[in-house]
C-alpha cells in the first residue's frame, strides 16, 4: 500500500512564548514491511536551530528551538511510505522457554532485547498486570499463541473511550477501569508481558481509517496510534519483532497490517512522544492535532520545505 | 588520657584507638594525639567541645532536615575527636579508591558505548538498563574532556579484624566536600598541637587539583567559567553548595539562572548572558533537562543535554552515572576488574549478592540473619524500593517474610554481608542542646568513613587520573545504631589522614591571573540574585518603616494625653495603607482599643495584614536566596531578628497579657536588630551592581513610604498640630535633626525644608531622590554625572522650591504644590520599580511549561 501521512500540530499561546525548545519523533522508520519514500517536516515560525539524529533505538529524533516571541507554533510532518503485510510466522517457542533466556546468568550470552523486559516510567511493575495476563499464558503454551490470546482478551474486555484518560493516567488505573485509549492499552499490554518476562516495546504510529460508506474521508480525521511489538527469540535476527494491536484486535509480523504506519519504537510513550517541548512564557496554551492518512496510487514529488531537511547525525 | 583509657569499643567492634595485637595499647597515632592534647590545654574536653560547637553555630553550618521552606535548619552535627587514619592504612585506601575510579570510568565508557560487558554477561542488563539512572539520552555521547567521573565518594568501614571494606559508592552528586572542610577548620583549631605533630595531610591541594582538572577538561580550558548547579536553598545540603561555591570560586547557580541557546549554556546576569563552560552539579541527573528527562523538573535547564552532546559543556559528573550507585553492582566489580584492568581489587567491598541471579539468590536467602537487605534500585519510582533492613534486627517471622519477598522479586533486592563497624572515641555531653551541657565523657561509637576521589589533569600518556582527597567525612552512628545517616540523627567527625612524607601546605590560591580570569573574578550578579537583593533592600526598609509607624501609633494610642482625632485619623489611615491592620478593622477613631488590639495581634501574624512580622520574614526569605553574598554576621542577625520577634510575640499572645507596653518593647528590640542589619548592608557588602540594586530597593521603598506619610499627614491636616508634627518628624527619623535646627518651631516651611529639600538629611526626599537617581545611573553603566532614562523619570530635586511647595492659595487648606510633588515622586518610584523588573529581572522568572508528552 502507498500511504501519505500528514501530521499537523498547532499550539496557540497566550501570552506569547518567548523562547521554546522542542523534541520531535515525526519521521517514520523503515522495516521489512515498511519503506519510507520521503518525509519532510515544516516548522513555523522558522526555528533558530535544528538538529536531527538517531536515538538509541534507531528512531530519528528532531530538536528545534525558537528564540523569538511567537503566539503560534505549527509543526507539519508529511511522509510517504510503502507498506506490506506479513502473517505471523510459525514458532514453536513457548513463552516460558523464552523468558528463561532473559534471566541473568553469569557469563551467559546476552540478548539486547532484554532491555524491553524491564519496567519503564509509563510501564511500572505491579501484580495486577500479572494477574490479568496469567490466563493467557499457561505453562508451556506458545509465545505467539499466548500474546494473541492476550490481545483478543484485551480487545474484548476493554472499552475504548476517547478522552477517558490522559497521558499521565497510570496504566494501573486504566487497567482497573477497563477503559482507555490506544496508548493505555499499549501500556497495559506491555506491563502484562514484561511482568511475565517477555520483552515488548511500544510502537508509535498511525492507522488509516475508513470513512463511512459513501461519504468522503475527512482531512484530519485520523489520529496518532500506538500498539505493541513482541520479541521472538527463535527468529532470524532483524526479524524478531511481531506487532499486536489490542485496540483493534490485529496482528502481524513487523506490523499489524498494511494500513498501519510505524513511526518510532521505544520502551513506552515517554521515549517516542511525537512532539514535546519546554516553553518560556505562554502560560495558557491550546493544542490542535490533525492527522490524515491517505492511500495514494503513486508517489508524488515532495515539496521542498524551508526548514527541516534530513541530515542524520550519529 | 584517663578518660581515653576507659573508652573502649563494644565487643565485636574493632577499636580505632588500640593496636590489633594488644587491646590495652594505644596505636602510636592515638597515643600521640592524647599526649599532645594534654600538653595544649589539658584534658578539658568540655571547653573544646563548647568552642567547637560555638564555631559551628557562628559559621552558620546547617543541614536542612526537611527540604522545605518551613523546615528547621539544624546545626551541623560534629564530634570533637577526629578519626585518625595512619599513613599505611591511608596509602592502602587511596590506592584502592584510585583503582576503583579507573574501573568505574571504564564501566561507564562501555555502558555508554559498545556495551560489551553486557553482551559478555559480565554485567547484568538489569543493573544498567532497568536502573533509572542509566540515561538513554546519553548513549553514544563521548565525554566532554577526558573522563565522565570527576567526583565520587566511597563509603568505607573497618571490620572486626581491622581491615577496610567498601560499603557503597556515590557517583551522581555526592555530598560532603564542603562539610568536611568546615569540620577540618573547627577540629584542627581545637587540637592545634596534635594537628601539627601528627603530620596530618592538608586538603587544599586536592580541591585545587579538581578545579584545574575541571578547567582543563572544559571546552574553554584555563579561562573556563565554571558554576556549581544547586537545587536551591530548600535542599538539605544547600549550606554546603554555597560554601563550596565560595571556596572554589564558582558561580552558585540554579536551573532558572541558566539558559541554553544554540547548544551553549549561558548564565543570565545583570549584564546579559554570560557563557558557562562547566557545571559541578548537585542536582540529580533526572532533573537536569526537562526537555529530555523529567518534564516536571523545575531544577534543570531545557536543552542542557544537547549542549553536552555538542561538546560545549562539561558537566561533572557526566549525566548518567547514577546506576553505579546500586549496591548490587558491587558484587560484579571484582570480575570486571580482572577482565578490564587485569587486576584484583585492592580494596574489597563487603560481600554483596544481587538476588536477580539464581545462584546468588539461593546463597543470600540462607544468610539473611547476618546481612543487610538493600534495595537494588533505591528511590526508583518503577521498582519496589525500600529502606535498608538489618537482618539481625528481624524476628524469625519477619525474616521469612523478607525471604519470600526476595524470592518473588529477586532483582529488586540486594543482600550485603553485615559487619560490625569499628568504633572511635566521641565526646558525649548530657544535653548538647543546652548552653551549659555539664561534664561530658568519652564514649566509643561506630563509624563509617566517606572518602572522595576527584579528577586530576591527565597523565603524560593521556590516561585519565584521579586523586584521593587525603581526609574525608567520618559519619558517626548514634548510640546503639549501626548505620550512619545524617538524616537520622548521626553525627560527623573530621578525618585525619597521616603521612610519613612531607605535609603539602599549599592553599587554594589560584594560578597566575590572566586578564580573562581577572575579568571573571569580578563577581557576576545573576538575574535571580539581583531580584532577591532588590527585594532584600525593599523589605529591610519596609520593615523599618512599619516598626517606626507601629511604635508611633502605639505610643499615640497609649500616651498619657488623649490623642487628637486628627492625629488618630492620620495614623489609622497610615496603618491601613501599610497593612499593619486587617482591612475590616474599625478605625482608631471609632474604637481605639479594638484598633490597638488588632494592630498588636497583627504584628507577628499575616492573616490579611502584612505587618512587621511578615516583612521581617520576607527579609529572611530574600536573604536566604542570596546567602552566599551575605556575611555570616549579616545572615545571623537576620535569623535572630526574625526568630526573636516571632518567639516574643507568641509568648505574649499565649499569656494573654499582650499590652501596648509589651508590644513597644518588642518593637524596640526589632528596631535594634534592624539597625544592625542595615549596618551590615551599608558597611559590609561589596558595592557591586548587586549591592546597588539592594540600595535602589531601599530608596524606592523609602520614597514611597515617606511620600505617603507626608501627603496623608498634610491632607489630614495632622501636621498642623503638635502631635502630628512630631509624628511626621518621627516617621522621617528626623526628630533630633529638626530640633537641633529649629528648636520648638512648628512651622510647615521648616518641616518641608528639612524633610523634603535638605540635601544633608539622608531621610529628606531630595536626598533619597538624588541618591536613587545616582544609583540608577551607575547600574545602567552611565559614567558619573550622566543620567540614563531610568533615573530621569524621577523629578530632579534641583527644581524644587520651598516657597512654592509651602504656598497655600486662598480658600484652600493644604499646599497643592507639595501634594502634587508627593504624587509625582511616588508614581515615579513605582514606575522605576516596574522598569527595573522588566529591564533586569525578566529572565529570572520561572515561567517554564512543558508541553506535549
Amino acid at each position: 500500500m502507498l500511504l501519505q501521512i500528514t501530521h499537523e500540530t498547532r499550539y496557540r499561546y497566550r501570552p506569547a512564548v518567548e523562547t521554546a525548545q522542542h523534541m520531535a519523533y515525526l519521521r517514520p522508520r523503515s522495516h521489512d514491511c515498511q519503506q519510507v519514500l520521503n518525509c519532510t517536516i515544516e516548522v513555523e515560525p522558522a526555528p533558530s536551530m535544528l538538529r536531527e539524529g538517531r536515538d538509541l533505538y534507531g528512531n530519528v529524533r528532531s530538536f528545534f528551538s525558537l528564540q523569538t516571541p511567537h503566539q503560534e507554533l505549527r509543526v507539519r510532518a508529511q511522509s510517504q511510505v510503502r507498506t506490506s503485510y506479513a502473517q505471523l510466522p510459525q514458532s514453536t517457542l513457548s513463552w516460558d522457554a523464552q523468558c528463561e533466556r532473559f534471566r541473568y546468568q553469569a557469563g551467559a550470552p546476552y540478548d539486547a532485547a532484554a532491555e524491553f523486559v524491564f519496567p519503564s516510567p509509563f510501564v511500572p511493575r505491579h501484580a495486577d498486570f500479572a494477574n490479568y495476563a496469567r490466563p493467557s499464558f499457561p505453562a508451556g503454551v506458545g509465545l505467539l499463541e499466548g500474546v494473541t490470546d492476550l490481545t483478543q482478551r484485551m480487545h474484548r474486555d476493554f472499552r475504548y473511550a476517547s478522552q477517558s484518560t490522559q497521558i499521565t493516567t497510570p496504566a494501573r488505573e486504566a487497567l482497573a477501569q477497563r477503559t482507555g485509549v490506544c496508548q493505555d492499552f499499549a501500556h497495559i499490554m506491555l506491563a502484562c508481558l514484561r511482568m511475565l518476562g517477555v520483552p515488548a516495546r511500544y510502537v508509535s504510529g498511525y492507522l488509516q481509517t475508513q470513512a463511512a460508506a459513501g461519504s468522503p474521508k475527512l482531512v484530519g480525521s485520523d489520529a496518532s496510534h500506538a500498539w505493541v511489538s513482541v520479541y521472538l527469540a527463535d527468529f532470524p535476527e532483524q526479524q524478531r519483532w511481531c506487532d499486536f494491536d489490542p485496540t483493534n484486535n490485529r496482528w502481524g509480523w513487523h506490523s499489524p497490517g498494511m494500513d498501519y504506519v510505524t513511526l518510532a519504537v521505544g520502551r513506552d510513550f515517554g521515549d517516542v512522544s511525537p512532539l514535546r517541548g519546554v516553553i518560556h512564557g505562554g502560560s495558557n496554551h491550546t493544542l490542535a492535532v490533525a492527522v490524515t492518512v491517505l492511500e495514494m496510487t503513486q508517489p508524488t514529488a515532495t515539496r521542498e520545505f524551508n526548514s527541516l531537511t534530513r541530515q542524520d547525525q550519529a | 588520657m584517663e578518660s581515653a583509657a576507659g573508652c573502649r569499643a563494644a565487643p565485636g567492634h574493632y577499636d580505632e584507638t588500640r593496636t590489633a595485637s594488644d587491646p590495652q595499647e594505644f596505636t602510636p597515632a592515638w597515643r600521640e594525639f592524647f599526649n599532645s592534647t594534654e600538653q595544649d590545654g589539658g584534658a578539658d574536653m568540655d571547653r573544646r567541645f563548647l568552642h567547637m560547637q560555638r564555631q559551628i553555630r557562628d559559621n552558620g553550618v546547617t543541614y536542612n532536615v526537611y527540604a522545605d521552606a518551613e523546615g528547621p535548619q539544624r546545626p551541623w552535627s560534629l564530634d570533637l575527636f577526629p578519626l585518625i587514619v595512619d599513613a599505611q592504612d591511608w596509602q592502602h585506601i587511596a590506592a584502592g579508591v584510585r583503582q576503583r575510579m579507573r574501573l568505574l570510568e571504564a564501566v561507564l565508557a562501555d555502558v555508554y558505548g559498545a556495551q560489551e560487558y553486557l553482551a559478555r554477561g559480565l554485567l547484568p542488563a538489569a543493573l544498567v538498563q532497568a536502573h533509572p539512572g542509566y540515561l538513554r539520552a546519553m548513549h553514544g555521547v563521548p565525554p566532554v574532556g577526558a573522563t565522565r567521573l570527576h567526583v565520587a565518594a566511597f563509603d568505607l568501614a573497618r571490620g572486626p579484624d581491622g581491615s577496610w571494606w567498601l560499603v557503597g559508592q556515590r557517583c551522581q552528586a555526592p555530598s560532603g566536600l564542603g562539610y568536611l572542610l568546615e569540620n577540618r577548620l573547627a577540629i584542627s583549631r581545637q587540637f592545634p598541637l596534635a594537628f601539627q605533630t601528627l603530620r596530618v595531610q592538608r586538603l587544599a591541594a586536592t580541591y585545587r587539583c579538581l578545579m584545574d582538572s575541571l578547567k582543563a577538561n572544559s571546552p574553554a580550558g584555563a579561562d573556563a567559567h565554571l558554576a556549581l548547579l544547586t537545587p536551591g536553598p530548600y535542599n538539605e545540603t544547600y549550606f554546603e553548595h554555597a560554601y563550596l561555591a565560595r571556596y572554589l570560586g564558582l558561580s552558585l547557580v540554579e536551573g532558572g539562572d541558566l539558559i541554553v541557546r544554540n547548544e551553549r549554556l549561558y548564565l543570565k546576569t545583570l549584564k546579559g548572558l554570560v557563557p558557562v563552560h562547566g557545571l559541578l552539579k548537585r542536582v540529580d541527573d533526572e532533573y537536569l533537562d526537562p526537555l529530555e528527562l523529567r518534564a516536571d523538573s523545575t531544577l534543570g535547564v531545557p536543552g542542557l543535554l544537547q549542549a553536552v552532546r555538542a561538546g560545549n559543556l562539561l558537566v561533572a559528573n557526566a549525566p548518567g552515572t547514577a546506576f553505579l550507585e546500586s549496591p548490587a553492582l558491587l558484587g560484579f566489580l571484582p570480575k570486571l576488574a580482572r577482565h578490564i584492568l587485569q587486576e584484583d581489587l585492592l580494596l574489597p567491598a563487603l560481600p554483596t549478592w544481587w538476588c536477580g541471579e539464581r545462584s546468588a539468590l539461593e546463597q543470600a536467602t540462607q544468610m539473611l540473619g547476618n546481612a543487610t537487605i538493600k534495595s537494588t534500585y533505591p528511590g526508583s519510582a518503577v521498582h519496589e524500593s525500600f529502606e535498608a533492613v538489618l537482618g539481625h534486627t528481624l524476628s524469625p517471622q519477619q525474616r521469612d517474610a523478607w525471604a519470600g519477598r526476595i524470592l518473588r522479586r529477586g532483582e529488586d533486592h540486594t543482600v550485603q554481608a553485615y559487619l560490625p563497624f569499628s568504633q572511635m572515641p566521641t565526646w558525649q555531653t548530657q544535653a548538647p542542646a543546652t548552653r551549659n551541657p555539664g561534664p561530658g565523657q568519652m564514649l566509643a561509637r561506630s563509624v563509617m568513613l566517606r572518602v572522595f576521589a576527584v579528577s586530576d589533569t591527565a597523565s603524560s600518556d593521556g590516561a585519565p587520573n584521579w586523586r584521593v582527597l587525603p581526609g574525608g567525612l567520618a559519619r558517626v552512628a548514634a548510640a546503639g545504631a549501626d548505620i550512619a545517616s545524617m538524616q537520622s540523627g548521626g553525627s560527623s567527625a573530621d578525618v585525619w589522614a597521616l603521612t610519613e612524607g612531607a605535609v603539602d601546605h599549599s592553599t587554594l590560591l589560584p594560578s597566575p591571573l590572566t586578564p580573562a580570569l581577572l575579568a571573571q573574578r569580578k563577581r557576576l550578579v545573576t538575574s535571580r540574585a539581583a531580584e532577591n537583593l532588590y527585594w532584600l533592600g525593599r523589605y529591610t526598609e519596609r520593615t523599618e518603616n512599619s516598626v517606626r509607624l507601629a511604635r508611633l501609633t502605639l505610643e499615640s494610642l497609649g500616651g498619657e494625653d488623649q490623642a487628637s482625632p486628627t492625629l488618630l485619623r492620620w495614623l489609622g489611615n497610615m496603618a491601613l495603607i501599610n497593612t499593619l491592620v486587617q482591612p475590616g478593622v474599625p478605625s482608631a477613631l471609632q474604637a481605639q482599643r479594638v484598633f490597638e488590639r488588632s494592630l498588636i495581634a497583627s504584628l507577628a501574624n499575616s492573616d490579611g495584614a502584612t505587618s512587621v512580622g511578615f516583612n521581617m520574614r520576607s527579609i529572611m526569605l530574600s536573604a536566604s536566596m542570596v546567602r552566599e553574598r551575605l556575611s555570616e554576621e549579616h545572615w545571623n542577625i537576620i535569623v535572630r531578628a526574625e526568630s526573636e520577634l516571632f518567639a516574643r510575640c507568641a509568648r505574649h499572645a499565649e499569656r494573654g497579657e499582650y499590652t501596648g507596653e509589651a508590644a513597644l518593647r518588642i518593637l524596640k528590640s526589632a528596631s535594634d536588630h534592624l539597625a544592625a542589619i542595615t549596618g551590615a548592608q551599608t558597611d559590609r557588602m561589596t558595592r557591586d551592581d548587586g549591592w546597588r540594586l539592594l540600595s535602589i530597593g531601599r530608596h524606592v521603598e523609602r520614597l514611597v513610604f515617606l511620600c505617603n506619610a507626608l501627603s496623608s499627614g498634610v491632607e489630614a491636616r495632622a501636621v498642623f498640630q503638635d502631635g502630628g508634627f512630631e509624628g511626621m518628624l518621627a516617621l522621617f527619623d528626623s526628630t533630633i535633626t529638626f530640633h537641633a535646627q529649629y528648636q520648638q518651631s512648628r512651622d510647615l516651611a521648616a518641616m518641608v525644608d528639612l524633610l523634603v529639600l535638605d540635601r544633608d538629611n539622608p531621610r529628606s526626599l531630595a536626598w533619597v531622590t538624588h541618591t536613587l537617581r545616582g544609583r540608577l545611573a551607575r547600574l545602567a553603566g552611565e559614567p558619573a554625572g550622566v543620567l540614563g532614562t531610568l533615573s530621569l523619570s524621577l523629578p530632579d530635586p534641583l527644581f524644587w522650591e520651598l516657597e512654592r511647595l509651602c504656598e497655600i492659595p486662598d480658600g484652600q487648606s493644604v499646599p497643592p504644590a507639595l501634594l502634587e510633588l508627593m504624587r509625582q515622586l511616588r508614581d515615579a518610584a513605582l514606575q522605576v520599580s516596574d522598569d527595573i523588573s522588566t529591564t533586569y529581572f525578566t529572565h529570572s522568572g520561572r515561567a517554564l511549561f512543558s508541553v506535549g508528552g
